[in-house]
């Protein structure tokens, strides 16, 4: 209680030192004055009572300058002693400092560069007004019973036999936007890939196709230009507008307003650039990185047509059956979700019932509301659990560090108890010393930091860099976070602290002379070898849990790599081709295919080229129904089955072994015979006996 | 050596802490006064058996600020000088009677103490 009234005084007073001086130094030289003249009224000359008035004040310079030092906290002049003191120490042991300092700036900068790339992966939230009110829609239905069959978009098999889904068709979208009365207005969007032509140069770009009503939110206003209104959305085929990311107008237009007005092709379809997003705006559907061009949905039939197998219509605007557009809403004031997703979902099951055909027997999806606030948070599957992983070994190793460091300082406390208790025989204050021992400490913690934001900043920028591969940028970038910094640099900077002032404090409370006649004998202490012996073996364990999940990690590394994936991994090269509808209809992009199969054989070094659909652990497959010759094809009761469509000499070039039959061949063309192959696996449990034979007939 | 954290302990820096117990008793028993005033009232009591450097007094009155024993005020002294005159507070009066007490305590135990020392 009194040293806080104290430390309140000082503190106030630190806001008014100089007016504090000016006035003691009034008073001063007031009561000196009326001294001098009471001496001179005893009868003293004026020179001679001067003097013998300061004589019988005192020294006034020391007076104020302890007045200045009982005022603050402490003068710079006795801090920078302090700082100059401790910088001789350390440089006099470098091994300590080096240890200390690399230990510090370790563990910061790997904590700050693992604990933001978490931050970043997983707790960023979309960049737009207010987005922790949007809401994904999503659905589930039974595996093989829900009604929905044809789907463009993430389905995830859940464990109790359900799957779980976050497309919709565009008919069930109008129909759900057109009587909506829970959620304030939805807005739908798709990503995907496009070939484009930007500035006479052909790239591959991410494209969000977006409903006209997605910019409406208040968010931050375009760079350039304008973003996609209601208008542009109005008419299949009508708006041929484009917005371009800040990435894209960045990389493409070096940041120029010209950019603005210019064409980009889309799948061989001219658009013009009528705006640029916000830096920092990335679209919907992710939080990571932003698609590079936002076009709007009615343009779908031009830019992304017949993407789909069994579609004879480029359009999927007024198809029912294909699910493949991702929507968000806003909640709205006065509706609970519960009420909302209840709402939702009986609308759903009206507009499927009205908008597809439901045979008996046939479930229809039921629609739940989710957080709309990361996209479609696509990451979150992929990365949750390596990412905890992570988290709680750099949390383990940030906690090793604080250990060493505690040591670190404790073993340099006991060694200098010896000088401790000199000093405090020649009669140097306790507080004189505890400031001594924190201006070490920070100075320690400061090179330790400094390093750390070092390692933290690089560290940041390798991550991407590691991650990177030759044929994709990297859109990855992990910004560097001052709040996680200061969290980790925080904490091992107060271990630091804290155990650098634990011994100033035991000496300062120890009996001098017990301390100097205790470090002269050597006799060690027991309670401070207890401490750090515990300290020891707490730092032994940790890095044995360390050491051991490390080698674990490394072995299921090497297992992965050494893993049978069923065909050759090595030598193989991929290149991805999607060829725009509009140039290559039906049949021609099968010629594109074998074309460019040919033109790739003659390549030097190239042993063998086959084209295929779906490649093999590339992130990627398909699936279709599947009924058996002999069995007649129902629609809801034949199983999805992965399928892929290969060329001529795939099974050769991947180095699938044939175990019965033939591979493919030239003769296999669309008028022969329809021919295909299956896995071994699947020929012994999917088959039924009578009919191994290669052929199988695929569903209208 | 003078040392922030001790002297308020009052245990180990006893001279510093009569000063502080003095000039408190001062203000308490005259009323508002000067530094000045406070100096010229302790050197009239102490009748040269403590020689005293006059500035200590205002290091102690900073002490006893500090602790909100004492509160300050700047005021026209009679000769109209501008001048800082300093009165005890409430808090002070209690810590005054604590510290009075703790005193005549000590000083009756050193007492006794030593009358017996010259009865041996």
């Amino acid at each position: 209680m009194r040293s806080l009234r104290i430390f309140l005084a000082r503190l106030r007073a630190f806001f008014s030192l100089r007016k504090a001086g000016a006035e003691l130094d009034e008073e001063l030289e007031t009561h000196l004055s009326l001294l001098t003249e009471r001496f001179v009224r005893q009868g003293m000359e004026p020179e001679e009572a001067a003097a013998t008035a300061r004589r019988q004040f005192g020294n006034g310079t020391m007076l104020r300058e302890r007045h200045r030092e009982a005022r603050s906290f402490v003068s710079f002049a006795v801090l920078w002693r302090d700082v100059r003191y401790g910088a001789r120490l350390l440089r006099k042991g470098p091994g300590f400092t080096a240890v200390a300092v690399i230990s510090l700036a370790l563990a910061i900068g790997v904590n700050t560069t693992i604990f933001s790339l978490a931050r970043q992966l997983l707790y960023e939230r979309l960049d737009v007004w207010h987005a922790r009110d949007l809401r994904l829609l999503a659905w589930t239905g039974s595996r093989g019973h829900v009604v929905v069959h044809d789907m463009w978009g993430n389905w995830n098999d859940l464990a109790d036999g359900r799957v779980a889904s976050n497309v919709f068709s565009y008919p069930v979208y109008e129909q759900l936007k057109a009587d909506n009365r829970v959620l304030d207005d939805l807005f739908a969007f798709k990503d995907t890939s496009m070939n484009s032509t930007v500035g006479g140069e052909a790239q591959r770009v991410q494209a969000e196709m977006v409903s006209g009503n997605y910019y409406s939110a208040p968010t931050a206003p375009p760079q350039l230009g304008r973003s996609i209104q209601p208008s542009d959305d109005s008419t299949p085929g009508q708006g041929a507008v484009v917005v371009i990311s800040y990435g894209l107008w960045e990389r493409e237009f070096g940041r120029s307003p010209a950019a603005l007005g210019q064409i980009i092709k889309l799948n061989d379809v001219p658009l013009t650039i009528v705006g640029v997003n916000p830096r920092g705006f990335t679209g919907a559907g992710s939080t990571l990185s932003s698609p590079d061009v936002f076009v709007p949905l009615a343009m779908q039939p031009l830019v992304a047509p017949g993407m789909l197998y069994g579609t004879d219509d480029p359009s999927l605007l007024a198809n029912t059956s294909e699910w493949w557009l991702n929507v968000i809403g806003r909640v709205k004031r006065g509706v609970s979700e519960a009420q909302a997703q209840a709402a939702l979902n009986t609308q759903l099951a009206a507009i499927v019932r009205a908008t597809m055909p439901v045979p008996p027997g046939a479930e229809i999806p039921y629609l739940e509301l989710g957080d709309g606030s990361r996209g479609l948070f696509e990451q979150e599957r992929e990365y949750v659990k390596p990412i905890t992983v992570l988290t709680t070994l750099v949390g383990l190793v940030l906690l090793l560090a604080c250990a060493n460091i505690a040591n670190l300082m404790l073993a340099r406390g006991a060694q200098r108890q010896r000088e401790m208790s000199v000093r405090m025989a020649l009669g140097s204050g306790r507080m004189r010393i505890v400031r001594q021992m924190l201006a070490e400490s920070l100075l320690l913690a400061a090179l330790g930091g400094t390093g750390g934001l070092l390692a933290g900043y690089f560290g940041g920028n390798a991550i991407p860099k590691l991650m990177e591969n030759t044929w994709q940028r990297s859109s990855l970038h992990i910004d560097f976070n001052w709040t996680v910094f200061a969290f980790t640099a925080g904490i091992t900077i107060l271990t630091g602290v804290l155990f650098g002032l634990a011994p100033a404090f035991a000496a300062a409370r120890s009996e001098v002379a017990l301390g100097l006649k205790e470090t002269a004998k050597t006799t060690p202490r027991r309670r401070r070898g207890m401490g750090g012996k515990a300290l020891v073996g707490f730092q032994i364990a940790l890095s044995t849990l360390l050491v051991i999940g490390a080698g674990l990690f490394i072995r299921t590394l090497a297992g992965l790599s050494a893993v049978d994936v069923g065909f050759r991994t090595d030598h193989l090269l991929l290149v991805e081709i999607d060829p725009p509808v509009s140039r290559y209809p039906g049949g021609e992009d099968i010629m594109l295919h074998r074309r460019l199969e040919e033109k790739f054989a003659t390549i030097p070094g190239v042993e063998l080229v086959s084209a295929t659909a779906a490649a093999y652990l590339a992130d990627g497959s398909l699936r279709m129904d599947f009924a058996p010759q002999g069995k007649t094809y129902d629609r809801n009761e034949s199983p999805l089955e992965d399928f892929n469509l290969v060329g001529d000499r795939f099974f050769a070039t991947m180095g699938i072994p044939i175990v019965a039959g033939r591979a493919f061949g030239p003769q296999d063309t669309r008028s022969s015979a329809t021919v295909g192959s299956s896995t071994r696996a699947w020929h012994a449990h999917g088959f039924p006996a009578r009919i191994r034979s290669e052929n199988f007939s695929e569903p209208a | 050596m003078a040392n922030g954290g001790a002297v308020y302990s009052g245990k180990s820096e006893v001279l510093q802490g009569t000063l502080d117990l003095m000039v408190l008793k001062t203000l308490h028993a005259l009323g508002p006064l000067y530094g000045f005033g406070i100096a010229r009232r302790i050197e009239q009591l102490s009748e040269d058996v403590l020689t005293l450097n006059e500035g200590e007094v205002y290091t102690s009155l900073l002490r006893l600020k500090q602790q909100v024993w004492i509160d300050s005020e700047c005021e026209t002294s009679e000769n109209n000088r501008e001048a800082r005159f300093y009165s005890i507070t409430g808090r002070g009066r209690k810590q005054l009677a604590v510290e009075t007490e703790n005193w005549e305590r000590i000083a009756g135990v050193i007492g006794r103490v030593l009358w017996l020392e010259r009865q041996g």
